[in-house]
């Protein structure tokens, strides 16, 4: 979030350079003014806005929703009583982040600052990913959703299951043993003075772990103005990752055709690599669409008769995990390294998952 | 006080608020309709009322430590919403967005548990729903009045047109196509993504040694309607 002067003039230049294609972008799809020969261009890209803002307002009450997740943690989970609930193990603290969502109802939206507060906090790294990773999947919402879509207790079992063996996985091969700071994005790693410096606030962390301290504070008025600040800067901060994914995952479902990939597969000419095929082409399908866990489940049954379960099965559990808004999202917690390694570890399992999935389904 | 109070926040302030307006506006005006499935709007609207008082409340707040693309991209999404008209998902992207002719019925049968015994009322996911799982061949002869946008491609014989609308679970990024084949007198008049009333009579055809659906009847312009999508 601090800004070094060099960045921040590179920044500057690539905007001067963005800004008459957007501002080109724009007129055409404004449609004022447009040739009649653009014309199509111009609804192309009208439609495009459309599939954008119907993500955003979708999405947007789910990220305040995290954030107020965010901010309750802030306020209420104090680094000791957390350390006592999770302790500091690597593995314990992997499995119960991937459990976390049992209590924290938030989709991949509000999954990530939650995970982020929580790491301030001193959680072990691994429960951060792991969080992050299965919050998304592993909650009454979703698990509800999943149900009543497939009308099978054993799907929403199967794919709750998968999501935390892979979660742990993922997050004890990614997070332990290994130094927070190479780990974490700097916005993430404790003491985080980072935002109350910024505020000229003299409130940080520290106020929070002596929460008695905190309730006799001479100046209550402080918690929540300082509470409210670290919540708008965490909301504007979420926003443009979900602005930038939700844009790319609309443009990608503008003029990349759905039924392209999914004729891949349709045409059984793959032979073998027909089962392999089916769940790279579903997984694939998942990141594309970035749409909420909430309701993917529905999307997911349309594919059953063209997919072999366990491709479906892979969508399930690897879209929440890993698509466009939260991969940018993630950048906001961990160190680039970590997250490929996060992106990378999630494919490679929920491959496997789906091909075990289409083993046993056979 | 004050000088704490002007200048840094207040593009943050108003960007908020702003949003939570065209939340609320959007939520109260039916305009969401083009978006998302309407059990929504309580929750936007709810939103939007919250978005309004966070920005009122920000101005009371010292500066923020925000960088330029954290107020440029939501600044973005209002300059979208203002500018661009809202273009409900159409005749573009239906190959992108069709229906999977293969195996969709699952999702067919979430959509559409039951259906009245008058045809007449029924709409594109009716009629979908019903060719899907009772068999098109217990459907012919059957009245067919139903709204959508005309859609075209390289199949259709003369005075053919698809009629589409989408189906929308969630928000627009879920939307699937479905389409009827339609052949009345005129048809090739009418410009792809006009919306018309189809009235006619269920059939099935014989198209390249394959028995088509199609509805054989008239097609009559009508205006976008509010709610374009069909939501079950």
């Amino acid at each position: 979030m601090t800004t070094i002067p060099s960045a921040s003039a590179a920044r500057r230049r690539f905007g001067l350079f963005l800004a008459p294609v957007v501002l080109l972008l724009l007129w055409l799809a404004s449609g004022a003014f447009v040739p009649s020969r653009l014309g199509q261009r111009s609804m192309q890209l009208q439609g495009l806005v459309t599939t954008f803002l119907g993500i955003f307002i979708e999405a947007l009450p789910f990220l305040l929703a995290g954030v107020a997740a965010s901010i309750a943690i802030q306020r209420w989970v104090t680094s000791d009583l957390l350390s006592k609930i999770v302790g500091r193990s690597s593995i314990g603290g992997a499995v119960r982040g991937s459990l976390l969502g049992l209590l924290f109802p938030v989709c991949e939206c509000g999954a990530i600052p939650a995970s982020r507060r929580l790491l301030r906090k001193g959680a072990p790294v691994p429960l951060g990913i792991a969080f992050a990773l299965a919050a998304p999947v592993v909650n009454p919402i979703v698990l509800l959703s999943t149900m009543v879509a497939f009308d099978d207790w054993r799907w929403a079992a199967g794919r709750v299951g998968l999501t935390i063996l892979i979660a742990v996985l993922v997050a004890l091969i990614v997070g332990a043993g290994i130094r927070r700071e190479s780990l974490l994005a700097p916005a993430a790693l404790l003491p985080s003075q980072g935002d109350d410096e910024h505020n000229g606030e003299q409130h940080d962390d520290h106020g929070h772990v002596h929460d008695s301290q905190c309730r006799h504070s001479p100046a209550p008025a402080n918690s929540w103005r300082s509470l409210l600040a670290q919540g708008a800067v965490e909301f504007f901060e979420m926003s443009q990752y979900l602005i930038l994914g939700g844009l790319l995952a609309a443009t990608m479902q503008t003029f990349l055709p759905q039924s392209l990939l999914l004729n891949l597969t349709a045409e059984g000419s793959l032979g073998l690599f027909g089962p392999l095929a089916g769940v790279l082409v579903l997984m694939a399908v998942a990141v594309l669409l970035s749409v909420c866990s909430t309701i993917d489940a529905f999307l997911a049954l349309a594919f059953l008769g063209l997919f072999h379960p366990g491709a479906v099965m892979a969508f399930l559990v690897f879209g929440p995990m890993i698509d466009i808004k939260s991969t940018l999202m993630l950048t906001s917690t961990f160190r680039k390294g970590a997250i490929v390694a996060m992106v990378v570890l999630a494919a490679q399992f929920s491959l496997l998952a789906g091909l075990a999935v289409y083993v046993l389904m056979r | 006080m004050l000088r704490r109070l002007y200048p840094r926040n207040l593009p943050a302030s108003a960007i908020v608020g702003t949003l939570g307006i065209m939340f609320v506006l959007k939520a109260l005006s039916g305009g969401l309709a083009l978006y998302i499935h309407p059990r929504y709007t309580t929750l936007v609207l709810i939103c939007g009322l919250l978005l309004v008082v966070a920005g009122l409340l920000l101005l009371a707040l010292p500066p923020l430590p925000l960088s330029g693309p954290m107020l440029v991209l939501p600044a973005i999404v209002l300059v979208l919403a203002l500018l661009v008209p809202a273009r409900p998902l159409g005749a573009n992207l239906v190959p992108n967005k069709g229906l999977a002719p293969g195996g969709s019925n699952a999702l067919i049968a979430r959509w559409q548990a039951e259906r009245p015994s008058d045809t007449r009322v029924w709409t594109l996911l009716e009629w979908t729903a019903a060719i899907r799982q009772q068999g098109a061949a217990s459907l012919v002869g059957k009245p067919v009045s139903l709204k959508g946008f005309i859609y075209r491609d390289e199949t259709l014989g003369p005075d053919e047109v698809y009629v589409a609308r989408y189906v929308v679970t969630c928000c627009t990024a879920d939307g699937t196509a479905l389409s009827l084949r339609v052949k009345a007198p005129g048809a090739a008049s009418f410009s792809t993504d006009q919306w018309v009333q189809v009235d006619g009579v269920f059939a099935l055809v014989e198209i390249d040694g394959q028995q088509i659906p199609r509805v054989d009847g008239t097609l009559t312009p009508i205006e976008t309607p509010r709610s374009p999508y069909l939501y079950p």
